[in-house]
């Protein structure tokens, strides 16, 4: 009796020592269900493409470039438009440069907390590939990882835009940390100088990635092709998205020579080509898509445009009014496609206000055509071959006249102030695109049209570096 | 989870594989022997039965008349060897009748069956709970004729008819019962009153009081009683100081909120955590139970409380026990046969508005006309605003002046009903309970319903002990349709809420500024609301099963296996109709989306297994009671949520006939799993009683921490020293209780997000790029984030003084490491915050409980006690991160009319932050501050903050008496706390930051500045809403006293209830929170009214 009494005890213990052991780490290892722990993510190329897609996604954002990066805060920055709302949570501080009104500089905080968010997604995409690069093709391989680079490069070049100092002022001045990693450490403050430098060290890092581009190596890419996976490459960082994004690094710190030379590269490639007339007055490509290098995937694109391109939006709305509209594109306005087809005219109390349709649903169903936000477009390669041939006094009308053709002028007559008359041509083309501000920034013009400000006084074209980054890490002043 | 089946399915089997062992532990009959020379025979069979447990029945006055001497000499006989080797040559027999030996005169044996007046009366004697009584003796009255009760409890005895039996046993009351002729009587013995739980119950073992080094407070049902009707936690804040039911002037006696509760200071910081994170752990019938499960528990199922506060009363818990302990035992079914208990409640609530101190109709227009709500300075402005002056001029002097407040609200009556059954005998058990309670709040149609129903089974097979608890819960609480009871005291008293034909006004008033200035306002009647038949309303049904299987495995062995089961299905409701004023602001196109549905559905799962053995080893005047166990717990919760909109008819109030979901609106939910496995080890050790010690260990794993440190290992050491056990104290007439303890060790707390530990991805739900949904990272996270530990130092005195005199008093230091904070990062990491471990507080004080029974009569069975306790508790912030210290400076520059939470190294949590004020300056009625330079300015700066006070009070307690008289009970209780400061915000927006458009508080008349020289406390009121930030013009002394119960009570057992059937009968009167007095003068209850409750309660069991 006692001995069955003891083997029954000792099986109790036995089993309670194993039950605990046998269980601890797996069964304490719990799995939320609507999130995914990394390992699990990355187990998989389908779980790579997702985390690439959600660092693409974080940018499809209203502070990123859904809006304010766009045709809000940068589109008032420049004063592109003859209305704007000022009131609190409006543009008062960006009509006044004034970055310590709370709505703006809760803008400006969200701008480099969105794109740092950013960074970091794709930094852990960049820490992980290369031990998975078994379960990859070896062209997602290329692709993916190309393209993390690229982002990581592309996010830290548009923060180095926005809060460092424009080059010709100071490039040695401090400007912004480059974070190439997930940890809870801070990275050193770097001078412009110096983030432009790891700019392009990623960013020809990824173009040697991008090479197995099928837009660059010409492989048709069908539905077939995993599931075509590679087939909307305009869609993504892709092998002449980052070479355009070289050019216009090259351009920032005056490295003319590459500039071009990366520029051309995207030209000649002929991959890009200009929309044509017809289709601008059958609204079937409001936004460019031929020209665009790059443009983000937004679904909200049609709600975007009625919010705030419309007479029937409310207080939200972004009009040209009539006059000011004849301003920007001059005598020759009848002939400009720009200005003929890309404005729709209010009504009624409306009359006199011009709203852009670039971001109009286009009549074609292809959804090639649909729900794109222009980052990176073809003209602007031909600006940078202008600009970067006039300061090494190369033909610099040829690029310009070339787009000029394009949108239905005739070839100009060389200018007297060439900066002058390259500025004025830059914003017709890119009204609302959020590239006229940086313009300004890089030519660092004292004085722009429609403001009394004096912008390098103020130093309107350096944001000051956010609260949420200077309380937490010791930062020099960027300004 | 498919592991954790195997563990728990592994544990059943195991513990159902004992019930096929055969029958070992049988008692056997134990082997005597004698020595007697020359004895007389009463001598020889006393020895006897001292030998055999009173085995041999005889009748003194025959033995007595033998008068042969004997002599015997036997060794390791049977009894009944022993008897016959005694009797042999006296003039008596003896016969066997099942254990016992009856000795007899010879040839009385044949005479036996013509005495029918005696027969054999056998049956069963437990403790309250059902535990078998060794050893208790039954005698039959007059005479020494007895026997006394096996090891369970059984006996059986010779008797005459119509005899009275005599139960007793050391350290219980005995008792008397007259006989009618049964053959089985069970018998409950009473513990005596002097020893009241002679046990700590820590929800996991039990441990003998005598010996304990913890400091544990145990309560009984009567105890709780003793104090209200209401629940379990309204009793415990009047019982224990240190358990603190945090008043909340926002929701007063909301029927539905659960109220913020703690024991012994605040030890984390909230923010980190979810829900409330100071809130002590509870474990019901030995598993871990909501607050939610103890708030709706039926008081009347309760056996007893042990609140558990030190290291060495709760470090069997370990990783959750940091913030105190809260076991709750229900009652176990009790042999016998079927008896029924019956407790009736009636529960008034009626609402308080003493602190309501509101301008009436003439004042109100007045304080407008002064604010210069119609002023204006262009004549036709002024004739246009004059107007509308007059209008409301006219409504006054017509008698117009609506008491708002008492709107929404009604004496709320409620009714309790529970009925207890239970009976059966040693083997089986049973006892089923009903419990209906409907709680009526002061606000009209604010009520909780619940409803359970409990079946409790105990089976019993020798060495084993089944038990199977089976409950089940449902639960309605409705939200009052009137909605927020601020919305009433706002409410000007010169509106009314019918118009002239009698009709409910959809508007009140309105007021339109002169053309131009702005847009015509008009005032919503919230009445109005209560009458479109909007619905909200959350509910649950729970059903909760807990498995015991108890396995006395060898001689000083029991091993005890447990498993337990709750499921909880929730859901909530809140519709608005159309109708409602809510949607006053949807026109237009918007129209069709006026009324809104949304419904939340949830559901929680918990298992939880656990196997403990205890060894209890007596070596000499050593005793070691020695526990080993190991426990497994996962919890799930899921829940999912919607919202639809556009409801048109306020006839339909049903979600599928809304328009369509709401406007980009996404469904909702959250979902959580979290698994736990511990090993615990205790010993509790004592040398003769006197020098004791309490040693436990826990080690175990949370699936919430990082993968880097999961374990986690918690330890305690108690010592203690029973000083009236000494030789030099062991016959004081004036000590009778002297004990020091002392206690150290760790406890952890984790009540946080279980997901923050690890990387984890989510998914875009309102986006796709290039058709593929992303992911994104949810956050940077700490895998080495481990749990958070308090360490714990308790020193404790336990005084008993002429038997009258009780004194437990207990001193705390407790250290709070690695407490979880969030570290602030720069956020070019791509996030702003982090989890560390980084904080310290500690928590210093102590407790003390005094009882002293002035009277005592046990023949009148009467007594009068007082009691007192209090508690005294400090707070203070050790160490915190840099990173904290940043935003606390970021919260500063955004600083609102109340004072911020800042937290500072040094300070306690609970600080109030304020710039130092000297008054309204009586020139300029502005107020004037003073710098922290010493200079004064009318400029509010948020670096001017000082510490204007601390909220947490210095000391707080109960003063109060309980007596009896020949069955009448009276028992009073008053709380006080003393010493706190108080931030009287509803002061500061009720006298300035007023809204004059809405009523306001009556001092606004007579204290605000008007005039240059007036020299008044508060400032001036204008038509545009000013803003006072935090100032220490508003920071006032809080000293409280409230009568928190009074029960009186009459207890039926000095009348002749028997004839009725009735076995008890007791009627109780409560009245709770009748009044207050207070040195602060502040709005309460502004969402919800404080109520006063008043309670009848009828106990009968037949």
């Amino acid at each position: 009796m006692t001995l069955m009494k003891n083997k029954i005890l000792l099986a109790l213990v036995v089993f309670i020592t194993i039950g605990s052991l046998y269980s601890c780490s797996d069964w304490l290892d719990v799995k939320p269900k609507s999130q995914v722990k990394d390992a699990e993510l990355f187990s998989t190329e389908s779980g790579f493409k997702e985390a690439l897609s959600g660092v693409y996604s974080l940018l499809v954002t209203e502070p990123l470039y859904t809006k304010e990066l766009r045709f809000g805060m940068a589109g008032v920055l420049a004063r592109e438009w003859s209305y704007y709302t000022t009131v609190t949570g409006g543009y008062a501080g960006e009509e006044s440069y004034d970055y310590t009104v709370s709505a703006t500089e809760n803008r400006i905080e969200a701008i480099w907390k969105g794109l740092y968010n950013t960074i970091t997604n794709a930094n852990v995409i960049l820490e992980v590939i290369d031990s998975k690069k078994s379960i990859l093709t070896e062209v997602n391989y290329n692709i993916i990882k190309g393209e993390a680079l690229a982002v990581r490069a592309f996010c830290h070049f548009e923060l180095l835009r926005y809060f460092g100092v424009s080059w010709t002022v100071n490039s040695s001045q401090p400007a912004i940390p480059y974070v190439k990693t997930y940890a809870p450490v801070q990275s050193p403050q770097l001078k412009v100088s110096q983030v432009i430098d790891k700019v392009l060290e990623d960013l020809n890092d990824a173009v040697e990635l991008l090479k197995s581009d099928p837009i660059y190596t010409r492989k048709v890419i069908t539905e077939l092709d995993d599931n075509g996976y590679l087939m909307n490459r305009q869609r993504h960082l892709n092998y002449y998205a980052v070479k355009g994004l070289q050019a216009r690094a090259y351009l920032y710190k005056k490295d003319y020579i590459n500039a071009k030379l990366c520029a051309r590269e995207v030209i000649n490639s002929g991959v890009f080509t200009w929309v044509s007339q017809n289709d601008m007055i059958a609204m079937n490509d409001p936004a460019g898509a031929t020209e665009q290098l790059w443009a983000i995937d937004v679904q909200s694109l049609s709600t975007i445009a009625t919010n705030y391109f419309s007479s029937s939006s409310g207080s939200g709305v972004l009009p040209v009014y009539s006059e000011r509209l004849a301003i920007y594109y001059g005598d020759e306005r009848q002939d400009d496609y720009r200005y003929m087809y890309l404005f729709e005219n209010g009504t009624g109390a409306n009359s006199n206000s011009r709203y852009l349709r670039k971001l109009y649903t286009p009549n074609l169903e292809d959804s090639y055509y649909r729900n794109k936000m222009t980052m990176l477009k073809l003209s602007e390669m031909y600006y940078i071959v202008a600009e970067s041939c006039y300061y090494t006094t190369d033909d610099y009308m040829t690029p310009i006249n070339d787009v000029r053709h394009a949108r239905g002028l005739n070839t100009a007559s060389q200018p007297v102030n060439f900066i002058n008359f390259l500025t004025t041509e830059f914003r017709k083309d890119f009204l609302g695109e959020g590239q006229l501000f940086l313009f300004y920034k890089r030519q660092n013009m004292g004085s722009i049209y429609d403001s009394a400000a004096d912008l390098i006084g103020l130093k309107a074209y350096t944001f000051p570096l956010p609260k949420s980054e200077t309380q937490a890490a010791q930062r020099e002043d960027n300004r | 989870m498919k592991k954790l089946y195997s563990i728990v399915l592994g544990v059943v089997l195991l513990i159902a594989a004992f019930t096929w062992i055969p029958g070992y532990g049988q008692t056997t009959q134990k082997l005597v022997s004698i020595n007697l020379k020359d004895a007389r025979l009463t001598q020889a069979l006393d020895e006897i039965n001292s030998k055999t447990g009173n085995q041999v029945l005889y009748k003194v006055e025959e033995v007595s008349k033998e008068t042969k001497l004997i002599t015997v000499n036997l060794k390791d006989v049977s009894p009944v060897k022993c008897v016959e080797a005694c009797l042999a040559g006296t003039g008596f027999t003896h016969s066997v009748q099942g254990d016992v030996i009856v000795v007899q005169p010879k040839g009385e044996s044949q005479r036996q069956p013509q005495q029918p007046a005696k027969h054999i009366l056998k049956g069963y004697v437990t403790d309250v709970l059902g535990k078998p009584i060794e050893e208790a003796t039954v005698v039959i009255k007059g005479t020494t004729k007895g026997v006394a009760t096996d090891s369970k409890g059984f006996y059986e005895i010779e008797t005459p008819l119509n005899a009275t039996i005599c139960y007793s046993c050391v350290g219980r009351k005995n008792l008397e019962i007259r006989m009618k002729g049964e053959k089985d009587l069970n018998i409950i013995l009473e513990e005596a009153e002097a020893e009241v739980s002679e046990v700590v119950v820590t929800g996991m073992f039990e441990r003998r009081k005598e010996s304990f080094t913890g400091s544990a407070l145990t309560f009984t049902n009567e105890n709780l009683k003793l104090y209200g009707n209401q629940n379990i936690i309204a009793s415990l804040k009047n019982l224990d100081p240190s358990f603190i039911v945090q008043e909340s002037v926002e929701f007063g006696s909301d029927p539905n909120r659960m109220p913020d509760m703690r024991i012994r200071g605040t030890s984390s910081l909230k923010g980190d955590y979810e829900g409330n994170p100071n809130q002590p752990l509870f474990i019901l019938d030995g598993f871990q139970a909501t607050a939610t499960q103890i708030f709706d528990l039926d008081m009347n199922r309760v056996a007893w409380v042990t609140i558990l506060k030190d290291a060495a009363a709760k470090a069997i818990y370990g990783s959750k026990a940091a913030n105190g302990v809260v076991v709750v035992e229900t009652i176990l079914p009790k042999m016998g046969k079927l008896k029924a208990t019956y407790t009736g409640d009636i529960n008034i609530n009626a609402p308080d508005l003493t602190s309501y101190n509101l301008a009436n109709a003439t004042e109100k227009l007045q304080i407008e006309l002064g604010a210069g709500r119609f002023t204006r300075t262009s004549i036709e402005q002024q004739q246009f605003m004059r107007e509308q002056y007059n209008a409301l001029l006219s409504e006054v002097e017509r008698g117009v002046n609506t008491y708002w407040l008492s709107k929404p609200l009604r004496v709320g009556i409620g009714q309790k009903h529970s009925m207890h059954l239970e009976g059966g005998d040693p083997a089986m058990r049973y006892s089923i309970d009903f419990a209906s309670n409907n709680v009526a709040g002061v606000m009209k149609g604010s009520d909780r319903e619940t409803v359970s129903g409990s079946i409790n089974l105990s089976y019993r097979y020798k060495d084993i002990i089944f038990r199977n608890m089976l409950n089940v819960a449902f639960n309605r609480a409705d939200d009052s349709p009137y909605g927020s009871f601020s919305d009433y005291s706002r409410l000007n008293p010169y509106w009314t809420e019918y118009d002239e034909n009698g009709n409910l006004k959809r508007f009140l008033g309105s007021y339109s500024p002169p053309a131009f200035s702005g847009t015509t306002t008009n005032y919503a009647n919230p009445l109005y609301n209560a009458a479109v038949g909007t619905k909200n309303f959350s509910k649950y049904a729970e059903i909760t099963d807990n498995l015991y299987a108890e396995w006395q495995a060898i001689k000083n062995l029991k091993i005890v296996g447990r498993f337990g089961f709750t499921y909880n299905n929730d859901s909530r409701e809140d519709f608005y109709p159309g109708d409602h004023t809510r949607f006053n602001d949807l026109t237009g196109e918007d129209y069709f989306k006026r009324g809104s549905y949304s419904i939340t559905d949830g559901e929680s799962k918990s298992v939880s297994a656990s196997i403990t053995s205890n060894y209890t080893g007596v070596f000499g005047s050593h005793m070691i009671l020695a526990n080993l166990g190991w426990n497994l717990a996962t919890t799930s919760n899921i829940s999912h949520g919607m919202t639809a909109q556009g409801f048109l008819n306020n006839r339909v109030d049903d979600i599928t006939f809304a328009r369509q979901y709401q406007e980009n609106g996404r469904p909702s939910g959250s979902e959580s799993i979290t698994r736990e496995l511990g090993i615990i080890g205790a010993v509790n050790y004592s040398y003769n009683d006197r020098y004791l010690a309490d040693l436990s260990l826990r080690t175990n794993a949370s699936s919430m921490f990082g993968a880097n440190n999961r374990w986690g290992t918690f330890w305690s050491v108690g010592l203690g020293w029973n000083i009236h056990r000494e030789k030099f104290l062991l016959r004081s007439k004036v000590i009778n209780l002297l004990k020091l303890r002392g206690s150290t060790g760790y406890t952890g707390n984790q009540n946080f997000n279980p997901f923050q530990a690890m990387r984890t991805y989510q998914f875009f739900t309102d986006r796709l790029y290039d058709n593929i949904s992303g992911s994104y990272l949810m956050a940077l996270v700490n895998n080495n984030l481990q749990w958070q530990q308090t360490h714990d130092i308790n020193g404790g005195i336990d005084l008993g003084m002429f038997k009258r005199l009780n004194i437990r008093f207990d001193a705390y230091v407790n250290t709070t490491n690695n407490m979880l904070i969030d570290y602030t990062l720069p956020s070019s990491t791509g996030f702003t915050s982090y989890k560390e471990n980084l904080g310290e507080v500690e928590n210093k004080g102590f407790d003390l409980t005094a009882s002293y029974m002035v009277y005592r009569n046990p023949d009148k069975d009467a007594f009068f006690s007082i009691n007192a306790s209090a508690a005294h508790n400090v707070n203070k912030l050790k160490k915190i991160s840099s990173a904290l210290t940043n935003s606390n400076e970021e919260q500063i520059d955004n600083v609102g009319t109340s004072p911020l939470t800042l937290y500072k190294e040094g300070q306690s949590l609970s600080v109030i932050w304020a710039v130092k004020s000297l008054g309204i300056d009586p020139i300029t009625g502005q107020e004037l501050y003073m710098k922290k330079d010493g200079t004064t300015t009318y400029t509010w700066d948020p670096l001017d903050q000082i510490v204007a006070g601390d909220a947490s009070p210095k000391i707080n307690g109960n003063i109060g008496f309980t007596s009896e008289y020949k069955g009448f009970g009276l028992a009073l209780s008053f709380r006080y706390t003393l010493g706190g400061d108080y931030y009287n915000s509803t002061l500061v927006n009720r006298v300035e930051n007023v809204d004059v458009a809405y009523n306001v508080d009556k001092r606004v008349l007579s204290s605000t500045w008007h005039n240059p020289g007036d020299m008044v406390a508060y400032r001036r009121i204008s038509t545009s809403q000013t803003s006072t930030r935090p100032t220490t013009r508003f920071v006032e002394k809080q000293n409280e006293v409230t009568l928190a119960s009074l029960s009186l009570s009459y207890d039926f057992k000095h009348l002749n209830i028997q004839k009725y059937k009735l076995d008890r009968l007791k009627l109780m009167f409560y009245m709770n929170d009748v009044f207050r007095i207070s040195t602060v003068e502040a709005e309460r209850g502004l969402s919800y009214p404080f109520a006063r409750s008043f309670s009848f309660s009828l106990t009968a069991t037949f």
